[in-house]
C-alpha cells in the first residue's frame, strides 16, 4: 500500500492507471477479515488510500473556470459597495467596543478550577470488552441506516471538529442527568457519515477521559450514556470529587 | 457499615442545613462563591443558602460592598445571570506574575466575526462572509471551539446552512449580564471616514 503511494508520488506510476475502487475494496475486505484489528496499521492503510483518492480526484477535476462577471450598472454597484462597506465598518467599530469590554473583564481573574482534587479515583481507560463491542455494533447499525452516499452529487465540505462534537455530547449527557441518554439519540437524525463518525469518536474520547460512562442492561438492550457526576450510589464518592471539575466544562 | 458512613457524608445537606443568622448570610455567600468553579446564578445561590432570591441578592450585594469598602484583594463580579468571585483588577500585575499567564486575547478577526454574530444572530456562515468579504470558516470554527458561539438550528433556505448564535460563555467572557447590554449599533457613529 505504502509502496503504491510512493510510486505514484514519484510519478513513476500514472495515477490514472491506478484503479482506486479496486484498491479500496481490497483494503476494506482485508480490514473486515481482521479478527483482532491493529488500529495503527489499519489507520495507516486508510490514510494511504485517502491520499491516493485525493491525488486522483485532483487530477480528474477540471481546472476551475472563472465565471464571467455579469454586467451591472456602475452606479448601482457603487451604491451596493458603499452600503456593504458601511455595514462592515459598523461591525468593526462594535468589535472595538468588544475589545474594550474584553480588556476590562480580563483584569478580573476568577479562581482557577482545581485540576484534580486529592484522593480522587477516576475510572481508567480500560473499558470492559463487551462495552466496546456493543458500541462498535451500534456504530455499524447507525452507519447502515444512513445508507450509501449518492454516487453522483455535490460534495459539500463539512466543518466538524472533535471538540465541537465532544461539547455537544457532553451537554446532551449532562442535560439528561440520572436518566442517561440513549446512545443512538446522541447522533443527529439527518447527520452525515462524517458527523456520525465524529460523534462516535467524541463519545470514545469522553469515555477515555472518564467524563462519561456507558451502561447496557443486557446484551442487545439500548446502550445508555451517563455523565460520571450523576453516577449511581456506589460511584457517588468519586463523583462528588468530580463535580466541581465537570460543571465547568 | 463503612459504605453507609461514606454515603452519609456525601448526601446533600441543604435540606437539613440550619437557617443562617441574617448577619452571617454575606459570609455564607463568600463561602459558596469561593468553591464554585463558575458564575453562580441567583437561583442557585438562594438554593444553597436556603433563602429567597431577594434575600440572597441582598446578601451578595452586601458582600460585594464590603469587599469594596475594605479594599480587599477580591471582587464580586456580576455576569451572565450570575456572580463570580474574582481577583481585584488593582492586583492584576501580581496575579499575572504568580499565574505566569497574560489574559488571553481574541484576534481581531475573531472579535469582528463575533460582533457580527452577536448583533445579527442567528446568522449563517455565508451571511457572515458577505459582510466581512473574506472566508470566515476558520474563525467561526475557532469561536465554536472556544464555546463563544454555538449552532442554533438551520436556516430554511437552499442548502439549509447552519445558524450560529452566541453562548452564555460569550456573556461571561465579555462580562455582560445579557445580550441587551451590548452597545446599541445605532449609537455607533454612522458617518466617518473609511481608513
Amino acid at each position: 500500500m505504502r509502496a503504491l503511494l510512493y510510486e505514484v508520488r514519484q510519478e513513476r506510476l500514472c495515477i490514472y492507471d491506478v484503479p482506486i475502487s479496486q484498491v479500496v475494496q481490497q483494503i476494506a475486505q482485508f480490514l473486515s477479515l481482521w479478527e483482532d484489528p491493529d488500529l495503527d496499521q489499519a489507520g495507516e492503510c486508510i490514510l494511504a488510500s485517502a491520499e491516493l483518492i485525493e491525488l486522483k480526484s485532483r487530477r480528474l477535476l477540471p481546472a476551475p473556470v472563472q465565471p464571467a462577471e455579469e454586467e451591472e450598472d456602475p452606479e448601482v454597484t457603487e451604491e451596493r459597495l458603499r452600503r456593504q462597506l458601511d455595514e462592515y465598518r459598523r461591525y468593526r467599530e462594535a468589535a472595538e467596543l468588544l475589545r474594550v469590554m474584553e480588556d476590562e473583564r480580563s483584569r478580573y481573574f476568577p479562581r482557577p478550577v482545581p485540576a484534580a482534587l486529592p484522593v480522587q479515583v477516576r475510572p481508567l481507560v480500560a473499558l470492559p470488552e463487551p462495552a466496546v463491542v456493543s458500541l462498535l455494533a451500534a456504530l455499524k447499525r447507525l452507519l447502515e441506516s444512513v445508507g450509501e452516499a449518492p454516487s453522483v452529487g455535490i460534495v459539500a465540505r463539512e466543518r466538524i471538529t472533535l471538540r465541537m462534537k465532544m461539547r455537544e455530547v457532553w451537554q446532551a449527557v449532562l442535560a439528561a442527568g440520572d436518566r442517561g441518554v440513549p446512545f443512538t439519540k446522541l447522533f443527529s437524525r439527518d447527520g452525515s457519515r462524517v458527523e456520525i463518525v465524529a460523534t462516535f469518536l467524541a463519545i470514545l474520547e469522553l469515555l477515555r477521559l472518564g467524563r462519561i460512562r456507558v451502561h447496557q442492561d443486557r446484551p442487545l438492550a439500548e446502550i445508555l450514556v451517563f455523565a460520571w457526576q450523576h453516577g449511581t450510589r456506589d460511584e457517588a464518592e468519586k463523583n462528588h470529587a468530580d463535580q466541581h471539575r465537570s460543571t465547568s466544562a | 457499615m463503612a459504605q453507609e458512613m461514606k454515603q452519609k457524608r456525601i448526601t446533600p445537606i441543604n435540606t437539613e442545613a440550619p437557617p443562617l443568622e441574617a448577619r452571617r448570610l454575606p459570609d455564607a455567600v463568600e463561602a459558596v462563591l469561593f468553591v464554585s468553579p463558575g458564575p453562580v446564578s441567583l437561583a442557585r445561590l438562594a438554593y444553597a443558602l436556603g433563602v429567597e432570591e431577594a434575600i440572597a441578592h441582598r446578601a451578595v450585594t452586601e458582600l460585594s460592598a464590603r469587599y469594596e469598602r475594605q479594599k480587599r484583594g477580591l471582587a464580586i463580579v456580576r455576569l451572565a445571570d450570575g456572580y463570580q468571585m474574582c481577583t481585584h483588577p488593582d492586583f492584576l500585575d501580581y496575579v499575572i506574575r504568580i499565574l505566569e499567564t497574560a489574559p488571553a486575547r481574541l484576534s481581531r478577526a475573531a472579535l469582528e466575526t463575533l460582533s457580527i454574530i452577536a448583533y445579527r444572530q442567528p446568522i449563517t456562515l455565508p451571511e457572515i462572509e458577505a459582510i466581512r468579504g473574506v472566508d470566515s470558516a476558520g474563525v467561526v470554527r475557532t469561536l465554536l471551539e472556544r464555546g463563544l458561539i454555538e449552532e442554533a438550528g438551520r436556516k430554511d433556505t437552499v442548502g439549509r446552512p447552519i445558524l450560529y448564535a452566541t453562548t452564555e460563555e460569550f456573556l461571561v467572557y465579555f462580562g455582560l449580564k445579557d445580550l441587551s447590554e451590548l452597545p446599541s449599533l445605532d449609537q455607533l457613529p454612522k458617518e466617518g471616514s473609511m481608513e
